[in-house]
């Protein structure tokens, strides 16, 4: 898999209103390109409010969200996907019914060359294409260790399989940005142990820029290089995660006033 | 001349609400469209026809009695069509479906027990307008009028105001979190189907008398369908309205366009309104939320 | 062939071409037309009006009837797809509704609601068992292909589809179009055997029960729809002896098999020749044991 190594990818001053409720509030993120950069906040801190925005399935009312410089402010969540941005959702989200192999490779629609005449008459270019997507299919099971469970169903899975199983899916597509939403929710200790390791792999594999969502504070300290923290739909404190848990606005807004004084 | 357009329209469109009250109703509270409501509201002509022809009834039992009678097979059709998709939580797809299929099978039923010859209700409502001047006022519309408000008007009473009313909009808000509040899911549902049926059962007299009573009667549901888009799919009072706007347009249509060209015309608008704006006059929900 | 099969041939074959698409249609993207009678109306009137009007060859007819019945599925599909599923049902039934008024409303033109006789009878056993079978292939081809997986993805999660780059608008556009020809293609067959048509054979219970027949064959399986559209076809043949209530009974059936069987009667069985073979595995084994025992 080559990837376009570290992708510059950066939003500045984006802004949400749900009506009169400030859900995101002048937020500016630049991610560490290459890096791995995670957005840390309690529950309704706006994080995912954040992702929805960059991923095109809400529209912000003020903001840029650039990729290599590209403008994709309000764009169409396909578009922007297509324009390299790969996503995971905090309740896994994989298509029903399908089987492993199958969810990976119609993340690969783009990259078959062939168009809807040829698909009716099935003309003998698909099967090539076709088999060369399986190939990258895969492989991108392979990235992720899951092989072997290619054949069985998606959603019949363990969760923290079923949570590999949508990176490979956001992965085939191969984005030049990984967005992945809270991807230790749900998981055992032992899991998310695995999924660190995967994050990392995948990073160092592929140079690819990833942007994280969490709670979990052993996932970021031991992947992110740069964290920013999000309270009340603003970013209140960003820099390493050692300054970032030093920073006495993120301790008054964890720990409440006093803290500091204590 | 223009008022009395204005005002047939009205009475026109007084019978799309109430054929869309009661469709509206369910899919404001279920999220169900019930393509067999047309059918509920045929089968209330002919429990109110039946039952006129063999009490002599005046209009108000027979009123009633068409609205208990469609009521009850209402709630049936809901227990033994509806309820086993809905205990089974597959998609609100396979209930419009299996509405679709109740409406057919509701429509045969009456056929093989009836045949398919028109009937005419005896009369109910006196020819005597009850006003001739300055525009004439059918005494049939004018009730017609009195029964779309009433019902209106008990509708958002029993909604906002009662025990029950509040447990079905719980349901609507939310079906999860109301049961386990401890609200009877299907206890409410149930209401709300007896209440849709009794709204048919009332609709279904009218129906019966101003256009006799068929096994196809209940086609005119598509007219409801229009006007509770017009409305606002979910909007009780939205369908209401929408019904108003739509059998006046369709008055207008005739008078100063062609008669034929009516009903292509209240379909394109039906497009158009999808188009610009989705949600119709007082709807809400177009989309489905991320 | 007699007549009276070949007709039954027809119109069974008229039955699988529709479901063929609108089983694409519901089956790929979950959005059900109420209004596909209406395309089959399309479809009879364009091919019968280009052959008698006109004087066009029945091959061209019935392009235009497909090339026009896809244009017109475009066209409506373009403010109607992107709404929710409810809405886009209750704006196709209004859709097939107001094409059978437009051609009641036209009387010079389409014959109004008194309909087009003379239309040239062209369609033989042959020619409608041939396209047939073009059809479900088209549609089989297109569901194998990378098309059919962003329709199955969409139908599935619309929110993941879009995640992973599909275009779910242009994809439904793409589906209704195809759906919509296909309907076009078996109005016009129709037109050509039946050879005289009128709006009300085209009203709103035939596309209900072009809907029912998807549903019993089962949203996950071609093969189930095909099969449902042929018993759908027979069935009343078979309860003709039921008279009035043989409809009474077909509704029955079908109700039973949406509230207890919702994945159809055929699941998501396909049929192909693997699974022929395994089929014949399972005899031919069961059949040694037995032999054996």
């Amino acid at each position: 898999m080559s990837q376009a190594t570290g992708a510059r990818f950066e939003f500045h001053n984006l802004t949400k209103v749900f009506g009169g409720l400030v859900a995101v509030n002048d937020v500016t993120v630049e991610a560490v390109a290459g890096g791995i950069t995670g957005i840390i906040g309690s529950n309704g801190a706006g994080k995912s409010t954040v992702f929805n925005l960059i991923s095109g399935f809400y529209k912000p009312d003020a903001g840029q969200v650039l990729l290599e410089g590209q403008d994709l402010t309000g764009r169409q969540p396909h578009e922007i996907a297509a324009a390299g941005v790969g996503r995971t959702f905090q309740n896994i989200r994989l298509f029903q019914g399908m089987s492993v192999l199958d969810n990976v490779r119609t993340a690969l629609h783009r990259s078959l060359d062939y168009n809807v005449f040829h698909a009716l008459l099935r003309l003998p270019k698909i099967r090539s294409e076709e088999k060369r997507a399986e190939e990258a299919a895969l492989e991108a099971l392979e990235l992720v260790g899951m092989l072997e469970a290619k054949e069985l169903t998606g959603s019949s899975l363990p969760y923290g399989l079923q949570r590999r199983l949508e990176i490979a899916r956001a992965l085939a597509m191969k984005p030049k940005i990984l967005l992945l939403d809270e991807p230790a929710a749900g998981l055992n200790p032992g899991e998310v142990a695995d999924l660190v390791n995967l994050i990392r792999s995948i990073n160092a594999k592929l140079g690819l820029t990833i942007l994280v969502i969490e709670h979990h504070m052993d996932l970021v300290a031991s992947l992110c290089q740069k964290v920013f923290a999000m309270n009340f739909g603003q970013v209140i404190a960003g820099g390493t995660l050692a300054e970032v848990q030093n920073d006495p606005a993120v301790l008054e807004a964890y720990l409440g006033k006093g803290a500091s004084h204590a | 001349m223009f008022w009395q357009q204005v005002f047939n329209g009205l009475s026109a469109g007084g019978i799309y609400a109430l054929i869309a009250v009661g469709f509206s109703l369910i899919y404001s509270i279920m999220r169900y469209i019930n393509l067999a409501h047309g059918s509920l509201i045929m089968i209330g002509a002919y429990i109110g026809y039946a039952v006129v022809t063999a009490t002599n009834f005046p209009l108000i039992p027979a009123l009633l009695a068409a609205a208990a009678g469609t009521a009850i097979v209402s709630v049936i059709v809901e227990r033994l069509a509806f309820r086993p998709i809905r205990v089974r939580g597959v998609s609100t797809l396979y209930i419009l479906v299996s509405s679709m299929v109740v409406s057919i099978l509701l429509q045969n039923l009456v056929m093989v027990i009836f045949g398919p010859s028109f009937r005419t209700l005896p009369q109910l409502v006196s020819d005597v307008p009850v006003v001739t001047h300055p525009i004439n006022i059918a005494r049939l519309d004018f009730y017609m009028m009195i029964v779309v408000v009433l019902s209106l008007v008990s509708l958002n009473f029993v909604l906002y105001r009662t025990k029950a009313g509040r447990a079905m909009r719980a349901v609507s808000f939310n079906p999860k979190a109301a049961a386990l509040m401890g609200v009877n899911t299907d206890r409410v549902v149930s209401l709300a189907f007896a209440l849709a049926g009794a709204l048919a059962g009332i609709a279904g007299i009218f129906l019966g008398i101003k256009y006799s009573v068929y096994p196809q009667l209940g086609e005119l549901i598509l007219k409801g369908f229009v006007a509770s888009v017009f409305g606002g799919l979910g909007s009780v009072a939205g369908a209401v309205v929408g019904g108003l706007a739509l059998g006046v347009i369709e008055v207008f249509l005739i008078a100063y366009g062609s008669s034929s060209f009516s009903p292509v015309m209240i379909y394109a608008l039906l497009v158009l309104i999808l188009l610009l704006r989705p949600r119709g006059i007082l709807g809400r929900i177009v989309e489905d939320k991320v | 062939m007699s007549d009276y099969y070949t007709g039954l041939l027809v119109f069974t074959c008229v039955n699988i071409i529709v479901t063929a698409g609108l089983y694409l249609l519901i089956g790929g993207t979950g959005l059900v037309s109420f209004g596909q009678a209406g395309f089959l109306a399309i479809g009879a009137y364009t091919s019968g009006l280009l052959t008698t009007r006109l004087n066009w060859p029945f091959p061209l007819g019935l392009t235009g009837a497909i090339v026009f019945s896809m244009l017109v599925g475009v066209a409506i599909g373009y403010p109607t797809l992107k709404l929710r599923r409810e809405y886009f049902a209750l704006a196709t039934m209004g859709v097939g509704e107001a094409i059978r008024a437009l051609i009641s409303a036209l009387p010079n033109f389409t014959g109004g609601s008194v309909g087009l006789p003379g239309i040239p009878q062209k369609t033989t056993a042959w020619v409608v068992l041939l396209l047939t079978v073009v059809s479900i292939v088209l549609v089989r081809n297109y569901l194998k292909s990378k098309f059919g997986r962003n329709a199955l993805a969409i139908k599935t999660d619309e929110l993941a589809a879009k995640a992973i780059a599909v275009n779910v608008f242009a994809q439904k556009q793409i589906i209704f179009a195809i759906t919509c020809g296909l309907s076009g293609l078996a109005g016009a067959l129709l037109a050509h055997y039946i050879t005289y048509i009128d709006p009300s054979m085209f009203d709103w219970n035939r596309s209900a029960e072009l809907v029912t027949i998807v549903f019993v064959g089962g949203l996950g399986s071609l093969t189930g729809g095909v099969t449902a559209a042929i018993g759908v076809a027979l069935l009343p043949e078979v309860l003709r002896f039921a008279n009035e209530a043989r409809f009474l009974v077909y509704s029955l059936v079908v109700l039973l098999v949406i509230i207890y069987r919702p994945g159809g009667l055929f699941g998501n069985y396909e049929l192909s020749w693997q699974s022929l073979a395994r089929i014949w595995r399972k005899l031919t084994g069961g059949a040694r044991k037995e032999g054996a025992a």
